[in-house]
């Protein structure tokens, strides 16, 4: 991903803290709803996740497509966002 | 992809899906039960593997060469299949080990990781029990060969296993009782061997060893009719008669890898390696590009080593030549306003020697009066 939007920049820049997991990159409001519905409704709890695939870029771009229906370019948008909120703040 | 299972209630959910999915049968209603998924999969996935088990065997052979390659496939793909059931019940220990074989960064397997790790596992598993990539495809066709020839020696080593990436071996070794996964070069006989180039001769595939029950028998019929034409080139006797899916893949893996190899009647080529650089043929330049090659590149190098002290040599040359030009209009006498400088200093020169030489008269007087 050579060019981030606004949003993922926006999150990258800080610690998450409790931002909801609609301000992640990728997750507009139909995915956050999905997630918000399994149990997903902090950004940190999908970060729990992406954690515990060991932040696995492939495992966890197909685990959100799997789980709540993303597509392709928004599973690798948000997967890339979190891994770049990894890098900077793990 | 045939999945030949006994019970597919053991399947889950999602695999008999993508099953069906790939049988091309209509699926249930997204929110039915498992039962569904089974009933239909029972129905179709099991009537079409009926049709391909019955269509085995002896005589089939020759007509079916698809249920030929069916067959085989069904032999390691009961051994993967099997497996890939069993995924599903893999405790999280095994299916953990089973990943870290391959390789694979596992994390924890929790609820949300499992249905993840086992799907990986079974992607990992599958090229084994897919022929229609290059390695498995080796080992269907020269198993199938096994039997074929007894006159000739049946303890003949199969180098294809190099060829194969190590998923294919496997499948290489249900078939192989002599388990060769050796790589190299054996020359046995005329038609007989790998070369290194992986282009085998007809007459290797019958070299392989004595297993491969079902596969092997259906085959016999046209390796016999083939006997007679071993010689001729690499898999242009067998092909695409009875293992089109195998014998196509192979012959076009080797022609694509050595294109410019043209069959040979003994079935031997040799490929010619990419040359070393530095050997023979190729220049050395290449291979050491900084070295010279020719005395005026040399001294050009030379100059160039030189080059910085050489302007420092110029200005300490100049600064000497200049102190010489001085010293010797010092010497001429040349009115010149430097020379001017030279006879005023040799001129208070002369006062001093004037001062000491008179110095040195009163001195005397003195000396010479106490002696008086």
């Amino acid at each position: 991903m050579l060019t981030t939007s606004q949003k993922h920049r926006d999150f990258v820049a800080e610690p998450m803290a409790e931002k909801p997991v609609t301000a992640l990159a990728g997750i507009g409001d139909v995915l956050g709803k999905k997630l918000e519905e399994l149990g997903f409704d902090k950004a940190y709890v999908v970060l729990g996740q992406f954690l515990v695939l060991k932040k696995d870029v492939e495992l966890f771009t197909e685990w959100l497509k799997d789980i709540c229906g993303a597509n392709s370019r928004q599973a690798a948008s948000c997967t890339q966002c979190l891994k770049e909120w990894c890098d900077a703040f793990l | 992809m045939p999945s030949f299972v006994e019970d597919p209630a053991q399947l889950s959910k999602r695999r008999l899906r993508s099953e069906l999915a790939a049988h091309s049968v209509p699926l249930p209603a997204a929110d039915s039960g498992k039962e569904a998924y089974v009933e239909l999969y029972r129905r179709h996935v099991a009537a079409r593997s009926g049709a391909d088990f019955s269509s085995d065997e002896d005589e089939g052979r020759g007509q079916a060469g698809g249920s030929g390659e069916e067959a085989s496939i069904r032999d390691e793909g009961q051994k993967t299949e099997l497996e890939v059931m069993d995924v599903s019940q893999l405790t999280d220990v095994e299916l953990k080990a089973r990943l870290l074989q391959y390789g694979v960064n596992v994390g924890p397997i929790v609820a949300s990781t499992r249905t993840l790790y086992e799907k990986k596992l079974r992607i990992l598993l599958k090229p084994v029990s897919q022929p229609p990539l290059n390695g498995a495809g080796y080992a269907a066709q020269y198993s199938d060969v096994e039997d074929e020839d007894d006159d000739d020696d049946d303890d003949e080593e199969r180098d294809y296993g190099s060829v194969h990436a190590g998923g294919h071996l496997e499948a290489d070794e249900e078939q192989d009782q002599e388990g060769h996964n050796q790589v190299g070069l054996r020359f046995q006989g005329d038609a007989r061997y790998y070369p290194q180039c992986f282009l085998p001769s007809s007459g290797m595939l019958e070299s392989r060893s004595p297993d491969i029950s079902k596969v092997a028998t259906g085959t016999k019929d046209l390796m016999k009719d083939k006997n007679a034409t071993r010689k001729s080139p690499a898999f242009s006797p067998k092909p695409s008669v009875f293992r089109p899916q195998f014998k196509e893949p192979v012959s076009d893996i080797l022609m694509e890898m050595f294109p410019g190899t043209e069959p040979t009647p003994t079935g031997i080529s040799a490929t010619c390696r990419r040359p070393i650089k530095g050997a023979a043929g190729r220049p050395v330049q290449f291979k050491y590009p900084d070295t010279p090659s020719s005395p005026g590149t040399k001294e050009r190098r030379e100059l160039q080593r030189h080059l910085v002290p050489t302007w420092i040599q110029m200005l300490v040359f100049l600064l000497v030549a200049f102190l010489f030009y001085l010293i010797f209009s010092a010497m001429q006498g040349v009115p010149d306003s430097p020379s001017a400088v030279l006879l005023h200093r040799s001129g208070h020169e002369g006062e001093l020697l004037g001062d000491l030489s008179s110095f040195a008269t009163s001195e005397d007087p003195p000396l010479v009066s106490g002696e008086e």
